[in-house]
């Protein structure tokens, strides 16, 4: 891809929770307004920042993202809508997704966020509550009495 | 997969992904566990909701079908008045009416009657727009109100 370093661009170390190491461009990683502040306060000049709550694998899937939108402002908004729903599709499963949106949410990147938490509201628009509540394993707290009359309640959404 | 037997969706999460439903899925997960329930009819919700989504976002995605290209400025979820209908299509409101509280509109006159009082505070508002449960204005033709009050702006 994109191979800048003869432009003098500053390069950071990301380090993610599982030990991995990721060099990227400060501009890629700055998309991410946690990272900027962190960089905005001098951390990033000692090696690496290190990013405790995100994993290798999914850092890389978000420094991806984050790399076609840092470069990506003079290109067709059509074409970036088409990457990004070829993005998600990629990370189809709402395992991988919840694991994507947490880290866009740690690391606030909101685009990435509002993508994915698109993409998961998209998954789940038509399942039933059970449905639900398995993919989380959400605990059905409600007695008896109490899930019939919210259910009584919002009949009309369960047609 | 085991991992996905241990998974969790974190409280910090939930809210802005609930936030992206439609108004049908919503009143429908009401009943999916105590916490959901109450975030769900939470006033902080209905505000973020309609407040926070991404508005071109959130207006494509309310529009099943056309009119293509329409852009609220003003969005009043009718859920904060207890609606509770399933009316899907869009549909051009005439008009807020005043005297009978009710919302006229244009392609086939539906009354709504509205449930609570606080939509007396409209004094009048013409051609826009109702989809999913909510109300949707263009600025020029949007209620007066909506000059005074911010509170359901975007």
């Amino acid at each position: 891809m994109s191979i800048t370093t003869e432009n003098n661009e500053k390069m950071i170390t990301l380090m993610s929770s599982d030990g991995e190491e990721f060099v990227v461009e400060e501009a890629v990683a700055a998309q991410s307004q946690t990272i900027k502040h962190l960089i905005e306060d001098g951390c990033s000049t000692e090696g690496s920042i290190p990013l405790p709550n995100v994993t290798g694998r999914v850092l890389s899937e978000v420094i991806q993202y984050c790399k076609k939108h840092s470069s990506s402002d003079d290109k067709e908004e059509k074409e970036l809508e088409a990457w990004d729903a070829e993005f998600v599709k990629a990370a189809d499963d709402h395992v991988a997704l919840t694991d994507l949106m947490m880290a866009a949410n740690f690391l606030d990147i909101k685009g990435l966020l509002d993508l994915v938490a698109q993409t998961l509201a998209n998954m789940i628009t038509g399942k039933s509550p059970e449905e639900v509540r398995r993919m989380w394993n959400i605990k059905n707290d409600f007695t008896p009495e109490e899930a019939e009359k919210v259910r009584k309640e919002n009949q009309w959404a369960f047609e | 997969m085991a991992a996905a037997a241990n998974l969790r969706l974190p409280s910090e999460i939930v809210e802005a992904l609930l936030a992206m439903l439609p108004n049908k899925s919503i009143h429908r997960f009401r009943s999916l566990s105590k916490s959901w329930s109450s975030l769900l009819v939470s006033e902080e919700f209905q505000k973020l909701r309609f407040k926070s989504a991404p508005r071109e976002l959130f207006v494509q995605n309310l529009l099943h079908s056309s009119p293509v290209g329409y852009k609220a400025d003003y969005v009043m979820p009718l859920e904060s008045f207890d609606y509770r209908g399933e009316e899907e299509t869009p549909t051009e409101i005439l008009k807020v009416c005043r005297v009978t509280w009710t919302v006229l509109m244009v392609s086939d006159m539906i009354r709504l009657p509205m449930i609570t009082r606080r939509l007396q505070d409209i004094v009048e508002g013409d051609r826009g727009l109702f989809l999913n449960g909510a109300l949707h204005w263009r600025k020029q033709y949007a209620p007066k109100i909506f000059g005074r009050r911010n509170l359901f702006t975007s």
